[in-house]
Order: structure tokens, then C-alpha cells, then sequence
């Protein structure tokens, strides 16, 4: 990526970010954010430390995640369709938040829930690397994938199924809509070592997918250890995207869109495109962030995993349209 | 100078055996063709000497040591391999997918070194794709995107070199191109293990012959000691009137 473009992205990112912190519907907290600079304390900058600077920080690291997990995914699948979803671990993860909210582990603890989707993400990693074996091909460990989200998503369909009353429905279906409305610094506590860990070794192994553009047989005769490689994909999606998901719920279409928009500008390039889907996955995320305040009515909620959807769906088949025909 | 000794390789995928008692030595500068129909074993034997594939029995060795025993990284530098399936998942950029080549010496988080530039820049003159600077793979003709793929391989300077039918598809003309780039990278010293199957091209540019079918090494040695009239009528079904020669075609500026 050329400096300048790395650069614009950058820039994007701390205006997302402080845009997510700052804009309110009713635009109390720019006046908030002035006294917090001068070292006053009133209700808005209280709002400010305790909501609003968790918030932007989760925004922008679940999106990260969720960026960076994506660009890994479709470059180790050789694929522009891969997203976090494709591992299974979004599935599972909503999974272990479901089977807390079921059972109503809240009470005991909030942490209980990010605890219960990160267990579960990882519960469901498990599963699909020893159903697809040590030396599984890619399209093997899709089928997992596949395999593990369908008994994910299956097994909360039960539990919402049995639900014993409308609210406890509701409070699982809300949660699977995905939201960072209650973000807290416990929450970051919490996701933020994930999500960096997870990060951090997608980004340690990104130069092996570069030679994987040209079939595994040749990346291996260019010294690519394959098992290796999946492992640490599964492994640092699993964490980067559980982390998201624990704290969030499920938010989908960052992971795709975000590498998506971004190939052109490092040449196509696999292990080029991580870092920067990172950064813009972390801008738009905040930015939808944004969004889902300024469209909320009051006493509606617009949940961020709608809006991402909402935004991602037909952007996404305005560049499966534009794509056609072309190597992407 | 490096030397390359397969004997007795044995192989199989999913228990189905494909290569039996298969044995090559080679040395730096030769040019060794694997001729043979569809299915003789010539890319499981490619696969063997590219630590690719554990033969079941036999070994492989590149300067006395096993090859499988080498570490990924190592056996990389040393050893650059030409799949026949050419096809590229991005659409990246030609002096990119050369650059792959230089992958094995890469280290994490760093730049590439000014070795690895030279090494780059020379493979795409020897393979004379420099002009393609810039445009990206999937825009190029057949022949434009052999001779990327064979640059790739160059790049890496490796020991010995393994091409999968580099040739297969292409026109008269780049057929003898790509010939003449895998001879004079056999000159500067490497080996080159190529499977082929324009015998009058490997008639003229190998310097050592291996005939295959069915898994099995059926002759071996120079050219005319190795495809015999009769080894072509049993192994290809053909016969060639007034016997086999080289290619007489040759490039013209």
C-alpha cells in the first residue's frame, strides 16, 4: 500500500473513532469533551469516560478483528467469499453467549456472557480442527466450518425454542442483533487482550499467503509449513472474531466488505491487504457505530449487527456485480 | 556441485501405488526430461524429489542428505518447484508473483534484501518478462504467463530446479523460448528435472532421458539409448518413421 493511502487510512480510523466517542443525537458531548480537555467533571464527561471511551475503544477493535480475521480468511481460502463466519467461530461464539443468556448466568456475573462466547468460540475451533484433521485441505476445513456454524446455529434455535417466556427470547435475539450499546471498561478488560493476541498472529504469519496465491503444492515447495499456517488462522481468527463477538454479539459483513474494498490498493497482494483491512475494518465499524445513534428512535434501538447487514447486503452485491468476470 | 540421487523410490496416494523401484541420479548442469504417457508417475516423482511427497520406500537425496529431512525453508532455497496446475488465486502483479520466489529468504516483518532485488530483476531477464512490468498475470497470454511462472522459479537460485510440463499448452515459439531459458539455467548450474512430452524438445535439449509408464522407470540414458524404437511403440503406442530426431525449429529474432 502506498504511503499516502496508508496514511488517508489512518486518518479515517481517529476520525471514526472520534466521531463514535463524540457524536450524540442531541450533541451534548462535544460540549462535554471541551470540559474533559479542561479538567472539568460534569454528567457529560462522566458519559464520556464511562460509556462513551469504552465504546469507540470496543468499536474499533472489534472491528479490527473482524477486518484483519476477514483479509487472513480470504487470502489463506484463495477465496474473496471467505469471512469470519466461514470458520464457524461466529456461530459458536453466539452459541456460548445464547447458552448463558439461557440459562441466566448474567445474574451472576456480566462478564459471564463474554466469558460463556469466548468459551464457545473456542469450543467450536476445537471442533472443526478435529473434524477436519491435521492435514486438511482448504476445502475440507470449509466444510467443517460450515458443518460447525450449522450445529452452532442449530443449537440456538433449541435454546430459543425453549425458551420459557417471550422476554428471555427476546433478550437472546437481541443480543445475536449485535451491539456495543453497553460497552464498559470491564468489557474492553476483557476483549481487547482477545482480539490483539488474535490480531497479532494474523499479522505474524501473513507473508506466507502470499506465496499460498499459488496453490498449497507450491507454497509448500516454497517453504510454507501448511499446518502450521492453518493453525495459526484458525487460531488468531478464532480469537480476534470470538473476542468481537463475545463482547458485541455477531456482527457481520466487516470481515467481508472491508478486504474486499481494499484490494485494489495493495495490488491484490494477500499479506499486503491484513494490516490495512484491520485499519479500515476498525473506521467502519465506528462508523456504523455512529450510525446506529443517529437512525435510533427513541425507545428503538438500531442494533449494529442490522445496520452492518443492512449497509453490507447490497454493497456486497454491487461488488459481485462490478467483480464479474475478473480475477479479484 | 550439486548432486541429485533418487533410488528406489516407491509412492502411493490413498494406498493406490503410483511410482515403483523409480531411480534418477543427476548432476549440476544437466538437463534430465521425464517422458511417459498420462499417469506414468513423472509428477509423483517431480513431487518425491521436491520433499513434497514421503516416498513409501527409497530415498531421496540432494547432496548425500535425505530431502525430506530438510527443514521447509531450507529445502525451499535449495530446491524451486513448477507445479502443472499455473493458476493464481489474485490477480497480482508480474514482478509480484516473481517475487514469490524469493519467499524461503524472506524474514518476518522485514524487506526484502538488495539480494533479493538482484535475484528478481535477473530471473525476469533471463526469462525476458521484463517489459511485463507492471501488468498483472491475469491479463497476460499463455506463453507470457509460463515464462512469469518460470521466472518465479529462476528467482529463487536454487540447486535444482523441477518443472511440471512447462511446456504443456503453449505455442511452437514459446515452447522453444522456455526451452532455451531451462538450458542456460542448467548452465549456470543447476538441475534441472523437467517432465515433457515434445519428444523431439527433449531429444534435444536433455542431456539425460528417463522413459516412464505405469509408475515404473522403463529406460533411462541418452536420448537415443533410451527412446528405442521399440520403447516407443510399447510405452507411447507410436512409431516414428526413420526414427526419432530433434526439433529442427529454432527461434528467430
Amino acid at each position: 500500500m502506498k504511503s499516502r493511502h496508508l496514511i488517508a487510512l489512518v486518518g479515517l480510523v481517529i476520525l471514526a473513532v472520534l466521531a463514535n466517542l463524540l457524536v450524540s443525537r442531541d450533541g451534548l458531548l462535544l460540549g462535554a469533551f471541551g470540559d474533559l480537555l479542561r479538567g472539568e467533571e460534569s454528567l457529560g464527561t462522566r458519559i464520556l469516560a464511562e460509556l462513551r471511551f469504552p465504546r469507540a475503544i470496543l468499536g474499533a477493535l472489534v472491528g479490527a478483528g473482524l477486518g484483519a480475521s476477514g483479509a487472513a480468511l480470504q487470502g489463506f481460502f484463495r477465496n474473496p467469499l471467505a469471512d469470519p463466519g466461514i470458520v464457524g467461530v461466529s456461530a459458536s461464539s453466539g452459541l456460548g453467549a445464547v447458552i448463558a443468556l439461557y440459562f441466566g448466568l448474567a445474574g451472576i456475573s456480566l462478564l459471564m456472557i463474554p466469558m460463556a462466547a469466548a468459551l464457545g468460540g473456542l469450543v467450536g475451533v476445537g471442533f472443526l480442527l478435529l473434524l477436519a484433521g491435521r492435514r486438511a485441505s482448504s476445502t475440507t476445513l470449509i466444510l467443517s466450518g460450515v458443518a460447525v456454524s450449522a450445529v452452532a446455529s442449530s443449537m440456538t434455535a433449541l435454546l430459543m425454542n425453549l425458551s420459557p417466556n417471550p422476554w428471555a427470547l427476546a433478550e437472546i435475539a437481541y443480543w445475536l442483533m449485535g451491539s456495543l450499546a453497553d460497552a464498559n471498561w470491564n468489557e474492553v478488560r476483557f476483549a481487547a487482550p482477545l482480539i490483539l493476541a488474535g490480531t497479532t498472529l494474523l499479522v505474524l504469519v501473513r507473508n506466507d499467503l502470499d506465496p499460498l496465491s499459488l496453490g498449497e503444492e507450491t507454497a509448500r515447495s516454497l517453504g510454507v509449513n501448511l499446518p502450521w499456517l492453518r493453525l495459526a488462522i484458525v487460531l488468531g481468527s478464532a480469537l480476534a472474531v470470538g473476542g468481537g463477538v463475545a463482547v458485541a454479539g455477531a456482527i457481520g459483513f466487516i470481515g467481508l466488505v472491508v478486504p474486499h474494498l481494499l484490494r485494489p490498493f495493495v495490488a491484490s497482494r494477500p499479506a499486503a491487504l491484513l494490516l490495512p483491512s484491520a485499519l479500515g475494518g476498525a473506521a467502519l465499524l465506528s462508523l456504523a457505530d455512529v450510525g446506529t445513534r443517529l437512525l435510533s428512535g427513541p425507545g428503538i434501538p438500531l442494533y449494529l449487527g442490522v445496520l452492518t447487514a443492512l449497509l453490507g447486503a447490497p454493497f456486497f452485491v454491487w461488488l459481485v456485480r462490478s467483480t464479474q468476470g475478473r480475477a479479484p | 556441485m550439486s548432486q541429485l540421487e533418487l533410488s528406489g523410490l516407491c509412492a502411493q496416494y490413498d494406498g493406490a501405488p503410483v511410482l515403483h523401484e523409480a531411480s534418477l541420479s543427476a548432476g549440476a548442469g544437466q538437463v534430465v526430461a521425464l517422458v511417459g504417457p498420462n499417469g506414468a508417475g513423472k509428477s509423483t516423482l517431480l513431487r518425491c524429489a521436491g520433499g513434497l511427497l514421503a516416498p513409501s520406500q527409497g530415498q531421496a537425496l540432494l547432496d548425500g542428505q535425505a530431502i525430506t529431512a530438510l527443514a521447509d525453508r531450507g529445502r525451499a532455497r535449495r530446491i524451486a518447484y513448477l507445479a502443472a496446475d499455473t493458476s493464481v488465486a489474485w490477480s497480482l502483479e508480474v514482478e509480484r508473483l516473481v517475487a514469490l520466489g524469493r519467499a524461503p529468504f524472506l524474514q518476518p516483518l522485514r524487506r526484502m534484501s538488495t539480494e533479493d532485488e538482484a535475484a528478481i530483476t535477473s530471473a525476469m531477464e533471463a526469462a525476458d518478462i521484463t517489459h511485463l512490468t507492471g501488468r498483472r498475470v491475469d491479463s497476460l497470454s499463455s506463453g507470457e504467463r509460463a515464462r512469469v511462472h518460470l521466472a518465479r522459479v529462476l528467482a529463487t537460485g536454487a540447486d535444482l530446479i523441477l518443472l511440471d510440463e512447462p511446456i504443456a499448452a503453449l505455442d511452437p515459439r514459446h515452447q522453444l523460448r522456455v526451452m532455451e531459458i531451462v538450458r542456460a539455467s542448467a548452465r549456470q548450474g543447476a538441475i534441472v528435472v523437467m517432465a515433457i512430452h515434445a519428444l523431439d524438445l527433449a531429444v534435444r535439449y536433455a542431456d539425460h532421458v528417463v522413459v516412464m509408464d505405469e509408475g515404473r522407470v522403463r529406460a533411462q540414458g541418452s536420448a537415443h539409448e533410451a527412446l528405442t524404437a521399440e520403447l516407443l511403440a510399447d510405452v507411447f503406442g507410436i512409431a516414428v518413421d526413420g526414427g526419432l530426431k530433434p526439433s529442427a525449429a529454432r527461434l528467430i529474432d
